[in-house]
């Protein structure tokens, strides 16, 4: 069956110019670490695409990027440069992806102090909780900077100007995996220490993801052993993946008018009970719809037995059913269960969307029809 | 000398007539199991002998033997011909250094010497060879067992190892064994082949209702079980329009007495297709609202002629648990996949069904259509 793919916001269709980057470079194995020639170059390669992401977040000086194997691998090592000692304390949000929030909840079941700021009913941070949080005993604040379910944009630029206005010393952290791309951020004078980036959100490969560090002076690797990435992370560069992700710099700012999309996707739904979480403040790209009493895994199928794939709520943690994100945003259970997520790239088109509108009125139609509540 | 693995079978030794049938069937069992070895089973008196293994497999083939019910206990020892200088050579070489005995067993009378004077005779060889160790008849921390046998040969072992036990799995596949994804079905599989009945799956989804993982998991229970109960084929058949008139239909109370009694109609149609001579069921009594006495009474008369069987049907749940875990299929059980009983869940099921209510609310719908479909729609796959 061919499939029209809604599901952007959990992986995505790697683009043809990284793919062609990628095999092309396959072909140039050495180590970056070798002394040889060809390693020398390789090297080189690897750092004039380090200097292509640090010029696209026009980034200070003493910053760097280091890539990693993924958007969790970069949310783990902030965490583990922020969160040090016992008697002093981490700030996170309730609207943090799972290798931010579990992570942090490991942190805590060890002993360490870590505070949770809660959402407002937009699905962003409670700025005023959030603030009062935060002490001269906190070392690391770590906001999402769009949410991966709802779509919802955290101002964390002023959030981290207030923040280090609290305590200057606070490590700020943004993970900034759907927001690449779709919100476009200068850390030219900002105060963020580290900022996370994914490829294979934004039609890159899985494998490689980035971890923005503003001030390199202070930074401890996370994966310890041989000194690749400039010592900051261990392990041999995965070249063809990294120069494959520099490719994604040359599209990145590329894109269709989602919100025109959005507008005509909600047009069409039609259904006596339901809810749009996502509203304007939100990234145009991705679109949170709760339809009330419906079972989302029902209707995913549904759907995907129709041609079009959706998500349903977060697709890392498919397998259950509560939804922290939404339920920090005090939506109902009744329409946390029916909560699907669609979310577009560049390839869809005003056909798919009004296609899709109109499969999801007739299968919630039918689940209505043959489930009683 | 050679290390050997040492077989010994439980319950066909009551057998009068039908002995060899079983001693063969027994030993083709444990063939199949150690097919990807390579091994040859030799039959010997009461005994099977496995030779030639590599060392460094045998905890990998102990692990397999475990799967293979009639299997009473395994033993790793040494071969050698039955010759007492030979056998009092290899116990020179024993090192014990704690309390002992040694246990003689003289199957083959043409060994002149009688097994106790041997024992305390080589029992007196090992104490010379080891000052430290000391002889305990009751419970003693080693105990050296010799078994000289009537072909020849004589077996010096330690430890006996004992294993599932139960009878060798038939050669035909004859039950249908309802699979649902939960704790209890696999365990009640592993139970019927334990008294060797072999078993094909049939499972019931609810798809859309219940997503694919449900499906995919159970696969993987299949999968898991196949070791003991020797499937071959999982028949995956669809509920959902049946549910789907049941929950417009008919009383919501009713709801799952309606399903299980078809599920029930199902599998005996599918033992009328295939030859499945009967169908076997995780349930256990009171367990739950659909596993009340009345309940299964209910659900049983849905059939007319295949006999269910329902081997936990005494068993605790923390019973049933251990045994999940032995078998290793509980990890896999627990997964939060819906199976396709908690659908259309009723808020109140209802705990005493009557017979007569559930016949009148399945004559509402035309069930039989929708049977038949179910049955011509059905999956096959292979495990």
């Amino acid at each position: 069956m061919n499939y029209i793919y809604f599901d952007n916001a959990s992986t995505s269709v790697p683009n043809d110019r990284v793919v062609h980057e990628y095999n092309e470079r396959l072909k140039e194995y050495f180590n970056p670490s070798s002394l040889y020639a060809p390693s020398i170059a390789v090297k080189q390669n690897i750092e004039s695409v380090r200097a292509q992401f640090l010029t696209y977040f026009n980034a200070p000086k003493k910053s760097t990027m280091i890539f990693t194997a993924s958007a969790s691998e970069s949310n783990n090592t902030v965490l583990k440069n922020g969160i040090r000692r016992k008697d002093r304390n981490a700030v996170i949000t309730m609207g943090e992806h799972a290798s931010v929030y579990n992570t942090a909840m490991e942190y805590k079941n060890n002993g360490y102090d870590i505070r949770v700021a809660k959402l407002l009913p937009n699905g962003t941070v409670d700025t005023e909780h959030l603030y009062s949080l935060v002490d001269e005993n906190t070392t690391l604040v770590s906001v999402i900077h769009v949410n991966n379910e709802t779509g919802a944009v955290n101002d964390i630029d002023s959030i981290s100007r207030e923040v280090k206005r609290i305590n200057p010393k606070i490590l700020f952290h943004s993970d900034g995996v759907q927001a690449f791309g779709k919100v476009k951020i200068d850390l030219s004078h900002s105060p963020i220490d580290f900022y996370t980036i994914s490829a294979h959100k934004v039609n890159g490969l899985r494998g490689v993801a980035g971890l923005y560090v503003g001030c390199i002076n202070k930074y401890i690797p996370y994966i310890l052993g041989g000194e690749q990435e400039n010592t900051y992370r261990a392990g041999t560069e995965n070249y063809a993946s990294i120069m494959s992700f520099g490719q994604v710099l040359s599209y990145i700012d590329e894109h269709v008018d989602y919100q025109k999309h959005k507008d005509s996707l909600l047009i069409h739904i039609h259904d006596s009970d339901y809810k749009v979480i996502s509203d304007e403040n939100c990234v145009p790209n991705i679109i949170c719809i709760c339809f009330r009493g419906v079972r989302a895994e029902t209707l995913q199928s549904m759907l995907a037995d129709k041609g079009y794939l959706v998500g349903i709520g977060s697709a890392c943690h498919s397998r259950h059913r509560d939804n922290r994100v939404l339920k920090a945003m005090h939506i109902d259970d009744s329409l946390i269960e029916g909560s699907i997520r669609i979310s577009f790239d560049n390839s869809i088109n005003e056909e798919n969307i009004i296609g899709l509108a109109e499969t999801i009125n007739s299968a919630v139609c039918e689940y209505r029809t043959k489930v009683k509540k | 000398m050679k290390k050997v693995i040492l077989v010994r079978f439980s319950e066909i030794h009551l057998k009068g007539n039908n002995k060899p049938y079983f001693i063969k069937l027994l030993r083709d069992n444990i063939k199949f199991a150690l097919k990807k070895y390579g091994l040859k089973v030799e039959v010997i008196q009461n005994r099977y002998v496995i030779r030639d293994f590599d060392d460094k497999l045998t905890q990998n083939i102990i692990d397999d033997l475990s799967k293979v019910f009639g299997i009473f206990s395994i033993s790793i020892a040494y071969e050698m011909d039955s010759d007492q200088d030979i056998i009092i050579d290899f116990v020179k070489n024993i090192k014990i250094n704690t309390t002992f005995k040694v246990d003689c067993n003289r199957a083959d009378k043409r060994f002149l010497i009688k097994s106790n004077e041997f024992s305390a005779y080589l029992g007196g060889v090992i104490l010379d060879a080891n000052p430290n160790a000391k002889v305990k008849l009751e419970h003693p921390e080693k105990t050296v067992y010799v078994d000289i046998r009537e072909n020849g040969k004589t077996f010096v072992y330690y430890d006996v190892i004992y294993l599932a036990g139960g009878m060798p799995l038939c050669e035909t596949r004859d039950g249908l064994l309802l699979l649902s994804g939960g704790i209890d079905s696999p365990v009640a599989g592993y139970m019927m082949a334990k008294r060797g009945l072999r078993q094909d799956i049939l499972h019931f989804d609810s798809y859309p209702y219940t997503s694919p993982q449900a499906k995919e998991k159970v696969i993987n229970l299949a999968k898991q079980i196949k070791p003991y109960i020797g499937c071959k084929y999982m028949y995956v058949v669809s509920m959902t329009k049946l549910q789907e008139a049941f929950h417009l239909n008919c009383r919501e109370e009713y709801a799952i007495t309606l399903l299980r009694r078809n599920m029930i109609k199902v599998a005996e149609r599918l033992c009328e297709k295939y030859r499945y001579k009967t169908v076997v069921t995780g349930e256990s009594l009171g367990q739950v609202a659909s596993q009340t006495i009345e309940s299964i009474t209910t659900t049983d008369n849905a059939k007319t002629y295949v006999p269910i069987l329902r081997p936990l049907i005494a068993f605790n749940k923390d019973e049933i648990i251990d045994i999940a875990r032995k078998i290793d299929t509980y990890e896999t059980s627990i997964l939060p996949y819906e199976d396709c009983c908690t659908v259309f869940l009723p808020k109140q099921p209802v705990i005493k069904p009557k017979l007569d209510i559930a016949e009148a609310e399945e004559s509402k719908i035309d069930l039989d259509m929708l049977i038949q479909n179910a049955i011509e729609n059905m999956e096959i796959i292979q495990i």
